[in-house]
């Protein structure tokens, strides 16, 4: 049954970027529950549309780079607005996200044809090239670099940005960029995941893990193990049953939620 | 402490105990027999796998594949399932329409290299009246294609013909001739019963299809569609199209565009307006209140049933429905 499986070039590149997207939505998603930014991971993941839509007025020929720089420069932005305090953050999120969609969706309809690019909704892991597992390998490696790093200082913001300061650690440019980061992560592997699905696979992970755990290390193991095992399993349920990959990981990592959350509750 | 990760091991047993067992049923019941030194033909659509089982017909050794169809939606947008790049990983041959109606086939061609593909329209674009999509309509798509860069090259009006060219019997005879010389040059040994198969298929279909004297009735007559596949059907009974629609589940129409389809239907004493029920049943009733013409809901063969006789059932049926409206 396995060996079958693995002796089609196109399972063997989706392993691959499943097993390398998956620990880091599991990682970064324990932060983007832990800082309560599930909304804002959930605009970006919108605002791809709009990215793609500038690429196409722009003339450039591969979208992914105008959807990393609009990805980029819309939680910059985001984050920068958030801090004026004008209006509460979720409200702000909001208008974003509806105006970068409905600005992307207006522009990719054109003559009618949205249809070239519905499929970004979805997204399609089966499809995935080495070049497009390179990139994802390189976001690897700067994501887990930058995790190292800075784990302890966004964990300090995470609890009380005063907390953070008192630590001489800079709050404004930790949470730029960590919201930088997960642009990067958003917009490099939604063509994979797809823009309907890809917050699930962000927050699923990290909330499971967070129903049953005792403290930040075993919260974050318990994260990325949730998010592997949903990714090989769905891909593997997938494969068989003929269904899409990221509907079928995000049954099994709400299985999973619903799981912990009983056996959280009742503890 | 103990008791949670036992629960979590246990937890993350029992979903792979689950996923595994329900996966290995769901394979079980649905596994085909393909001996080993079967050739599996594969075909990218209804049409094309009717044509291919009539070239086929009963030789041994030979099994004909329909990738997985979309139950609703176009041809064009379709994307291949896990069960489809299994299958062309395992595949002699894959037969398509052509023409730019397969947008995945150059993805396919990439990745399968070795993989014998008929196209069957290159095959008649010369020798069968193939209909040339209209100059402006063609520039315009051409311009949309400079401005949607890599995305562009998925959409079916890249091409500058119209690519439903089953739906003319005529032009579907010279894709099963063309199946028929494919299937020949690769399995050699069966290339006179291949043939054969298509003569007596094209002969069946010539003798059976039905026009119910609508080449008198109709020809020369102005006729509108609101699916380029039905500019075939015009074609066959001798109508004129004056104005097309392409209509499907992602087009939004503008109003402009709408009073402009209007104005040249009654223009031109428009009598008949074929359209697919699905996408074009809205605009129909529009189309009707606001104009003589009366809107005929054909099939465009796109999501059938996979019967031997599917395609003479379909033709007739839509010949008899024009022959109903236009009395």
């Amino acid at each position: 049954m396995f060996n079958e499986m693995f002796s089609y070039a196109f399972m063997v590149r989706a392993t691959i970027a499943i097993l390398l997207i998956s620990p880091l939505f599991g990682m970064v998603g324990t932060m983007i529950v832990q800082k309560r930014m599930a909304y804002f991971s959930d605009a970006l993941g919108h605002s791809a549309l709009t990215g793609i839509a500038a690429g196409v007025i722009m003339g450039i020929g591969n979208t992914t780079v105008s959807m990393i720089i609009f990805g980029i420069c819309f939680a910059l932005l985001l984050n920068y607005i958030s801090r004026k305090g004008l209006s509460s953050s979720d409200t702000l999120i909001s208008v974003f996200a509806s105006c970068a969609t409905a600005l992307g969706l207006a522009i990719l309809s054109r003559g009618g044809s949205f249809a070239n690019y519905s499929a970004i909704l979805v997204g399609d892991i089966l499809s995935i090239t080495y070049t497009e597992i390179l990139q994802l390998i390189v976001l690897f490696a700067v994501i887990l670099v930058f995790w190292c790093f800075s784990i302890n200082r966004l964990t300090a913001i995470s609890i009380h940005t005063t907390l953070a300061k008192s630590r001489s650690i800079s709050v404004r440019i930790m949470e730029d960029a960590f919201a930088v980061l997960i642009a990067l992560l958003v917009m490099l592997s939604i063509k994979w995941v797809g823009i309907l699905l890809i917050n699930a696979l962000l927050i699923l992970p990290a909330a499971s893990s967070r129903n049953i755990s005792d403290n930040f290390r075993e919260y974050t193991y318990l994260s990325i193990i949730f998010s592997i095992f949903s990714g090989v399993v769905g891909l593997f349920v997938s494969y068989f049953t003929d269904m899409a990959t990221g509907p079928m990981i995000v049954i099994i990592a709400s299985v999973i939620y619903f799981a912990t959350y009983v056996y959280g509750k009742d503890r | 402490m103990k008791n949670k990760y036992l629960f979590v091991l246990l937890l993350l047993i029992s979903i792979s105990v689950v996923s595994f067992c329900s996966t290995f049923f769901y394979v079980k019941q649905n596994t085909k027999d393909v001996a080993g030194n079967d050739m599996l033909v594969m075909t990218s659509c209804n049409p094309i796998y009717l044509a291919t089982t009539g070239v086929v017909g009963d030789i041994d050794g030979v099994i004909v594949e329909n990738l997985s169809q979309p139950t609703t939606g176009c041809l064009h947008d379709y994307t291949l399932t896990t069960e489809d790049m299994k299958n062309l990983a395992s595949a002699d041959v894959l037969i398509v329409n052509g023409g730019g109606m397969e947008g995945y086939l150059d993805d396919v061609i990439a990745a399968y290299p070795k993989l014998k593909v008929i196209d069957t329209f290159e095959a008649v674009e010369d020798t069968y009246p193939v209909i040339r999509n209209s100059e402006d309509e063609h520039e315009e798509e051409h311009e949309e294609e400079h401005t949607h860069g890599e995305e562009s090259e998925h959409h079916h009006h890249d091409s500058e013909f119209n690519s439903h060219i089953w739906m003319s019997e005529e032009i579907f005879s010279g894709q099963v001739l063309a199946i028929a010389d494919g299937l020949a040059d690769i399995d050699e040994a069966h290339s006179e019963a291949f043939k054969a198969n298509a003569n007596s298929f094209n002969e069946v279909m010539n003798s059976h299809i039905d026009k119910c004297g609508l080449e008198d009735a109709l020809a020369g007559k102005h006729v509108a569609v609101l699916h380029e596949a039905f500019a075939y059907v015009a074609q066959s009974i001798g109508a004129e199209v004056v104005a097309t629609m392409d209509l499907d589940e992602e087009r939004q129409v503008s109003a402009g565009e709408v009073s402009n389809f209007i104005d040249i239907i009654n223009d031109n004493d428009v009598k008949v307006v074929f359209a697919e029920y699905d996408y074009g049943h809205a605009m129909g009733k529009l189309i009707e209140e606001q104009t003589d013409a009366k809107v005929v809901y054909l099939e465009t063969l796109v999501h059938g049933t996979y019967e031997n006789d599917d395609y003479i059932n379909v033709l007739n049926k839509n010949y008899l429905a024009i022959k109903n409206a236009v009395e």
